[in-house]
């Protein structure tokens, strides 16, 4: 039986280090025995409860490096900011990236807000990870670095299974890029949830370009619908360069519920998550749209 | 009444409210004594296993290591809340019943390291078939999760009142509908904890976050083999308990084991998993109710029959089933009742008591029902709540004495609050209004322990020490028997000193369940106090010339009634009395228990069942979104009889409190189990409503002055938990049209009905 | 492993020696013995051990002990004054019944201060979402809610969601 303790009850070393290359050289030497602590919130509980067990613990809240956001053509984001950080950048009235502003605010609880990463929460690899599917609609881009190293590559193909990324044990991850959206681009993100601050059922990210009425392109994401979280290319595909109406984000919706791969197991039937996904697509979507300008 | 109430009716703080807020109040896990160790449990990965063997060895050598416990070194004595159906040892002796059973215990220096030599603890077990579903438990040849009880029902009670065949011959109506009420944890936020010491003339202490000190003290003495004059059970600030902490538990017999063996102080903190799967919940329970009624819509029988998962053990399983079938007979006028109700045992987690302790789920049950006759007989559910009341002084069918009842108001008082005449049956789709009634006894005075004592001190300077068996466990006992005493001696909130819930040092308590500390406790704490305001009447009528009669003492006087500056100040009077003929120190003593017919025979015959009967109405407004099912309750009103308030502050807090736990039990809470293993033993996982689900609540007074209460006080606590759940669902039928027969009502179990409806 | 880390608690600066699998919470309680910041859930769930460090609302139980190194913390025991005097949020609770067995509190009212010392005058809404992270099972949140708006509004008496009704006495 798993038991959670007061303490993080297995001993381990912890390093603070100040600087990114401080912190690739500790990743060099210690690699896969050590695991990379931004927030905490997901891996200290987990460690507590005997889930992981690394040697080292390399906490890199301390560097400064890895806080900022900042750039015009492409704006670049520090893996290190705080989420609380990310959302108060991202106001809504930044109505481009809304949909992130909202997924960031969806998690509720304060203090995680104030603990956890944006990078802490797309390096756990979980699918229901909340900021991924806006970052995927911005087709946000990631850089891993190494003392070999970086690559910067794209957040679609950072996921490779359920808690599981492409991350090597000696990479960190520093930097998530978005391109600068244009014109007319707004986006929503819609999370279904018993209570406020609960964890996701599915969550569902649309970013669209509007040129008055007709949707120049439109990017769909989903968590919490896959064993990664997912683009939906075909639905998104059934709207670029149409003149909307709502028959066709109708359509559209189904296409999106067709598309998620929801996990068979656990408490939520998969076909009460493809419902959820049509709804929250079209909510979503209107939501997006409207905020690009006019709107119905 | 002589004069206007000073301390009683005010709005007032707890007494401990400050010292919560600076956070140097003292729960269990904040007590730490010289030399202390710390405890773990190492629990059962099985629902249903023979232990073969446990090999320790390992466990005991690790260093750090003080003790390790089996079920083979302890006394074979079994033990429970109710003497008849004691079926649990703190750790087992020769199998294991579910996922969480207590098989072994540690004590190291730190906890950590008790954890880790739990880890080294090999037990063998040879697994049996398990069962996990009440009604699969009942069939011949289900496997037995107690060897000697047959079909698995380990308590039964079958009771009429009247002759219900006959009217229901008589009925023009007759309806049946089945329902289930979920297993919710009550998951205080405080986990469950003990902190054990021996000293070495054989006293045995143990501070534990208990709400019953006395009744643990019974269960340690009897199975530790240790008198109870030797046993002291002490109750810190408990953190909340909802019933949860009415029972013993495995950390209390192990820490007072291990610290007469040790010789150490010993402390067991459950961690939040261990609240969730190993204390308590509440009983899931299957329930049919078939009801007859005139032409008019008066109810003529009702019959009953409930199926409650009890889980492994008993805990309060008579009691329960029993509770559940009495408290049909109110609100409303059941002229023949047949009630019949099986505990039933399955290998999953013990349901025990929880706020309300049976009677919500039946309440969900009948109330869900009125709905649904009431629609299917065209009448208003308002109208055939006040038609069916019971009325104060009206000969009761069960002869239960009502003093006094503000049912009727209250239907029509949470009605006004809700809107319910613009509301019911008018908004648009996907909006509703519903309402639910209840009513709660004021604590059980024919079961168990029925009787409270109180000692009040007077000292110098007019400082009250009130001694008092009651424990608060954050309701805020001790601050309504503080002001009770403080109005009774005029004197103020701040002279009164408590001291609760020590079995070492206070009077005899049943302790805090059924809803019964207010007046029983308040009731005796108030007699304590009168006695000593008798002896000082007797000096001061001497001094001022005055008759007895006509003394009132108020705000730390005494003086003539009408005449304020005839008098002499408290303080004066204690230098009368005791520099007078009378040297002696001031003491009063009070015991109370409710005036009964034959405690022990009310299942045989009818009779008085509580000191008396708060009753309410609650009505919900929701907003069901078609879209994806999910439920928002909007508002809450409120309406509740619950006599004089003695501090509405607190009658608001607990009325409010549980508006939000029906909202989860209607809408989010479930203890999801799968083969008897508990998939959601987290707060994340569970899903509790937090302050951003919290709806609109407006609390209506309908005040009554209850001959028997403590100032005409009834109770306020566990009442308020019957009626939120069946008014919010009663509200989603009004939204959508549907009616939903079990909780929670989940967004998903909507879009499949909403599916349906369609076809 | 420990190391040694100075930082300032509730205004005091300390140096302490604090070992690597240390939480903030087990710094607190059982080394520093400040017994206020309480434990419920042990993984950032309940909120019970909310403790303010550099301004921010943090759960101590998920908070590495070493994190705090010439940071600020401030607990529940910092916010009373040395002659006792309660900080105006917890007179508030006491006031206002944001308090039923306590247990919450200390952290209820550390999110409050960290909301409060962010943006004086919140909003209902606002206060309802800064508590997301802070679970209580006694009160429903209403009179907690009332508590924290008291002083958000500037201390108006009557911030009762809540009102009593019909209040004429004698049935």
């Amino acid at each position: 039986m798993e038991m959670n303790t007061r303490i993080i009850s297995h001993e381990f070393e912890y390093f603070a280090p100040n600087s990114i290359q401080e912190t690739l050289i500790l990743l060099d030497q210690h690699g896969s025995e050590a695991k990379i602590i931004a927030g905490g919130t997901d891996l200290v509980s987990q460690m507590k409860m005997g889930k992981h067990t690394p040697a080292y613990i390399i906490d890199i809240k301390r560097i400064k490096e890895l806080q900022y956001i900042a750039g015009d053509m492409v704006l670049k984001i520090g893996a290190g900011n705080n989420l609380r950080g990310v959302m108060n950048f991202f106001l809504p009235a930044s109505v481009p990236y809304a949909g992130l502003y909202e997924s960031i605010r969806s998690i509720g609880k304060t203090q995680v807000l104030n603990m956890a990463t944006i990078g802490g929460n797309l390096c756990n690899g979980s699918p229901k990870a909340d900021t991924a599917p806006p970052l995927l609609t911005y087709d946000a881009r990631i850089k891993l670095v190494s003392l070999k190293g970086e690559r910067i590559l794209a957040l679609k193909d950072f996921h490779s299974g359920p808690n599981r990324t492409i991350m090597e044990a000696n990479e960190l991850m520093t930097e998530i890029q978005l391109d600068k959206l244009p014109k007319g681009t707004s986006s929503a993100f819609e999370k279904k949830a018993r209570v406020g601050a609960d964890i996701s059922k599915i969550t569902c990210a649309v970013t669209v370009v509007r040129d008055g009425d007709v949707c120049r392109s439109c990017r769909i994401a989903l968590g919490a619908a896959a064993p990664v979280p997912m683009r939906a290319f075909q639905a998104e595909s059934m709207l670029t360069g149409k003149i909307m109406n709502d028959a066709l984000t109708e359509e559209t919706s189904q296409q999106v519920a067709q598309e998620i791969n929801p996990p068979t197991v656990g408490r939520t039937h998969p076909e009460y998550r493809r419902h959820l996904a049509a709804v929250m697509f079209k909510d979503g979507f209107r939501r997006a749209w409207q905020q690009a300008g006019g709107g119905k | 009444m002589e004069r206007e109430l000073t301390v009683v009716g005010n709005r007032m703080p707890m007494l401990d409210a400050a010292a919560k807020a600076k956070g140097t109040a003292q729960f269990i896990d904040d007590l730490v004594l010289p030399g202390m160790l710390h405890g773990k449990i190492l629990r059962s990965p099985l629902p249903h296993a023979k232990i073969l063997h446990i090999d320790t060895s390992k466990a005991e050598k690790l260093s750090g290591v003080k003790g390790v416990m089996t079920g083979t070194d302890i006394p074979d004595r079994k033990y429970g809340i109710v003497p008849k159906a004691k079926d649990e040892y703190a750790l087992a002796k020769t199998k294991v019943r579910y996922i969480g059973d207590e098989v072994a215990a540690v004590c190291a220096v730190d906890p950590e390291i008790a954890e880790e030599a739990l880890e080294l603890i090999k037990v063998d077990y040879e697994e049996l078939p398990a069962v996990f579903d009440p009604m699969e438990a009942i069939k011949e040849g289900a496997p037995l999760v107690h060897a000697d009880v047959q079909k698995n029902i380990s308590a039964s009670i079958r009771k009429e009142f009247g002759d219900v065949e006959k009217a229901f011959g008589e009925s023009d109506f007759i309806f049946e509908d089945t329902f289930y009420s979920q297993a919710v944890n009550h998951a205080p936020l405080e986990p469950h904890g003990a902190l054990a010491q021996y000293d070495p003339k054989g006293e045995l202490t143990i501070w534990s976050s208990t709400q019953i000190p006395f009744f643990l003290r019974r269960n340690l003495s009897t199975t530790l083999l240790v008198p109870e004059s030797k046993l002291r059970v002490i109750k810190p600030k408990v953190g909340g308990g909802f019933g949860q902490k009415v029972d013993m538990f495995a950390k209390d017999f192990c820490a007072c084991w291990f610290a007469m063996n040790i010789g150490r102080p010993v402390k067991f903190i459950y961690d939040r998993e261990e609240v969730f799967i190993g204390t308590r919940q509440r009983h899931p329970v299957y329930l049919s109710v078939k009801t007859g009624l005139n032409k008019e819509g008066n109810i003529l029988a009702q019959q009953f029959k409930a199926y409650a998962d009890g889980g492994a053990y008993n805990s309060t399983a008579p009691v329960m089933i029993t509770l559940m079938g009495f408290f049909l007979m109110i609100p409303y006028k059941v002229p023949n009742l047949l009630h019949e109700g099986y505990h039933v045992y399955t290998n999953k987690p013990v349901g025990g008591a929880m706020r309300g302790h049976g009677i919500p789920q039946a309440r969900f049950a009948v109330e869900r029902q009125l709905d649904m006759i009431a629609e299917r007989m065209d009448l208003d559910p308002g109208e055939i709540r006040i038609r069916n009341s019971i009325h104060a002084g009206e000969p009761h069918p069960a002869k239960f004495v009502i003093n006094t009842c503000g049912f009727v108001d209250t239907v029509k008082k949470a009605a006004e609050g809700i809107g319910w005449a613009q509301k019911r049956g008018k908004l648009p789709f996907g909006r509703g209004v519903g309402m639910a009634g209840g009513s709660f006894p004021s604590g059980v005075s024919n079961m168990s322990h029925i009787s409270s004592g109180a000692v009040v001190q007077l000292g110098r300077e007019g400082a009250v020490n009130v001694l008092t068996g009651a424990a608060d466990i954050g309701q805020g006992a001790e601050t309504v028997i503080g002001q009770i005493v403080a109005e009774e001696l005029g004197v103020l909130l701040e002279d009164v000193r408590v001291t609760a819930a020590d079995t070492g040092i206070t009077p005899l308590d049943p302790g805090t369940f059924g809803s019964g500390v207010t007046v029983r406790a308040g009731n005796a704490a108030r007699l304590a106090a009168i006695s000593v305001k008798n002896k000082l009447f007797e000096i001061v009528s001497e001094k001022l010339e005055a008759s007895v009669d006509d003394l009132v003492a108020e705000k730390r006087k005494i003086y003539v009634k009408g005449s304020p500056d005839k008098g002499m100040t408290l303080s004066d009077a204690l230098k009368a009395y005791q520099y007078g003929d009378h040297p002696m120190p001031i003491v009063g003593r009070g015991s109370w228990m409710a005036p009964t017919t034959e405690p022990t025979t009310l299942l045989k015959e009818n009779g008085n069942f509580a000191p008396n009967y708060s009753f309410m109405t609650q009505a919900a407004e929701v907003e069901v979104d078609p879209q994806t099912g999910r439920v928002k309750l909007l508002k809450m009103a409120a309406a509740h009889d619950c006599g004089k308030m003695i501090n509405p502050l607190l009658v608001e807090g607990q009325l409010e409190g549980s508006v939000v736990g029906g909202m989860g039990q209607a809408l989010y809470e479930d203890v999801i189990v799968e083969k008897g293993q508990v998939m959601n033993p987290s707060f994340l996982d569970y899903g509790f409503p937090t302050a951003m689900e919290m709806p609109e609540i407006e609390a209506i007074e309908v005040e009554t002055i209850d001959p028997l209460g403590p100032f005409g006080a009834k109770e306020a606590g566990e009442g308020t938990q019957v009626s939120p759940a069946p008014a919010i669902v009663n509200a989603i039928y009004d939204a959508i049209g549907i009616d939903f027969m079990e909780m929670p009502v989940t967004p998903e179990k909507i879009l499949k009905a909403l599916e349906e409806k369609k076809k | 492993m420990g190391k040694m880390i100075s930082f300032a608690l509730n205004g005091n600066k300390m140096a302490v020696e604090v070992k690597d699998h240390w939480t903030l919470l087990h710094l607190l309680r059982e080394e520093l013995g400040l017994l206020g910041t309480k434990e419920g859930c042990g993984s950032g769930e309940c909120g019970a051990c909310t403790v303010i460090v550099d301004g921010m609302a943090v759960n101590s139980c998920l908070f590495p002990g070493l994190e705090i190194a010439e940071k600020d913390v401030v607990t529940i025991e910092g916010l009373t004054s040395p002659d006792g005097t309660l900080h105006p949020l917890q007179k508030s609770f006491v006031e206002n019944g944001g308090i039923q067995c306590g247990y919450c509190t200390p952290g209820m009212i550390m999110s409050a201060k960290a909301l409060l010392d962010e943006s004086p005058n919140a909003t209902e809404e606002e206060i309802k979402h800064s508590l997301a992270g802070n679970i209580c099972r006694c009160t429903g949140y209403v009179q907690i809610i009332d508590s924290i708006k008291s002083i958000s509004e500037g201390g108006v008496e009557e911030v009762h969601v809540v009102a009593w009704k019909n209040k004429e006495k004698d049935e």
